[in-house]
């Protein structure tokens, strides 16, 4: 018996010399990245003036159109929405409206009159990233406006997440 | 009874007892002696790890309209890695990690970008490679510190929801 543990002992030995140099040690790194949310709207410049100057004999002022503006837009929020509205209202009888195309993957609200109370022009269902998308402005009077002076208003678009 | 058996059989027991004693002793030493030193490796600097990098509207490649910048690179030494108790003999580094929150569009990877300091010599993963499951990174001889290893985060888009992402990276050393 006594015989028997010393050659198991021995043979431990051997066994325990022959292991390979050493265990897998390891340590750790942690990487931490943040993306916050990204809201960003431009556009291309300002639209020429406006003007209506002809009516139909019988008819209303003959509205006018300008869609030689874009704009630009980032936003990684699936579901951000576009609005608009300008900074003073329209004289009465007038009415500026605006036309948002929709951004890729979303949907455009279509023509919509421009207010000081914030409109919904569009809906981004996708994140997304892209340019020269087109601004149409429609100006309309009834002849019940008569002579409106030359006037500047302020369009402000906003993403709204 | 038989005191001359009795004392006979005392005496083995301390005979085995002894020779028990010894061999266990003779068992340690071989194993200090014989049995290198568990090999080590550490992180002497960049212990904060490469942490919030935070993507905004200042990271947009062209301006409004366009996308994030799609690739985010570290310090060259953002991690040093330290190899000790080889006792002059090869060892392998492999690197793995482990996701809290992570987006699967982004990459992140690593590479060597020094040879470190010390009698060791080191070899490969001076090319970036994505960090995923196990997989070896550098091998190398003999003890060697301030191995230089830098990280990269690319394949960032719009697509990726504003949120706190994190990774965990482990470093293994092993024969």
């Amino acid at each position: 018996m006594t015989r028997k543990l010393f050659g198991i002992l021995i043979l431990g030995v051997f066994m325990l010399s022959s292991l390979p140099g050493f265990c897998a040690i390891s340590t750790t790194q942690n990487v931490t990245y943040e993306v916050t949310a990204i809201n960003e709207i431009g556009v291309s410049g300002d639209p020429a003036a406006l003007q209506i100057n002809s009516a139909t004999s019988g008819g209303a002022p003959v509205a006018v159109q300008n869609a030689l503006t874009t704009y630009s837009i980032t936003t990684n929020q699936a579901g951000a929405t576009i609005t608009g509205s300008i900074n003073t209202n329209m004289p009465a009888n007038t009415t500026l409206s605006i036309t948002l195309a929709a951004p890729t993957g979303g949907t455009s609200a279509g023509s919509q009159p421009l207010s000081t109370v914030a409109a919904t022009l569009a809906t981004c269902v996708l994140a997304v990233s892209e340019s020269g998308n087109v601004i149409t402005y429609d100006f309309a009077a009834t002849a019940a406006a008569g002579v409106v002076p030359s006037a500047t208003k302020v369009v402000t678009l906003t993403v709204v997440p | 009874m038989q005191p001359y058996e009795s004392v006979s059989s005392r005496e083995m027991n301390k005979n085995t007892m002894k020779k028990i004693k010894f061999t266990l002793f003779t068992l340690l030493l071989v194993l200090l002696l014989g049995h290198p030193l568990k090999a080590q490796v550490g992180i002497t600097s960049g212990t904060a790890g490469w942490i919030t990098l935070i993507l905004n509207n200042g990271n947009l490649s062209a301006g409004i309209g366009s996308a994030l910048v799609s690739t985010y690179e570290s310090n060259a030494n953002q991690i040093t890695l330290d190899i000790t108790g080889t006792l002059g003999g090869n060892y392998s580094v492999n690197i793995s990690k482990s996701d809290t929150l992570w987006d699967a569009s982004v990459t992140i990877s690593a590479k060597r970008t020094g040879v470190g300091i010390g009698p060791g010599s080191v070899a490969g993963g001076l090319a970036y490679q994505a960090i995923g499951a196990d997989a070896l990174f550098f091998t190398g001889t003999n003890d060697n510190s301030a191995i230089d290893v830098q990280l990269q985060l690319s394949g960032v888009t719009i697509s990726v929801p504003p949120n706190i992402y994190t990774t965990t990276i482990t470093f293994t050393v092993g024969p």
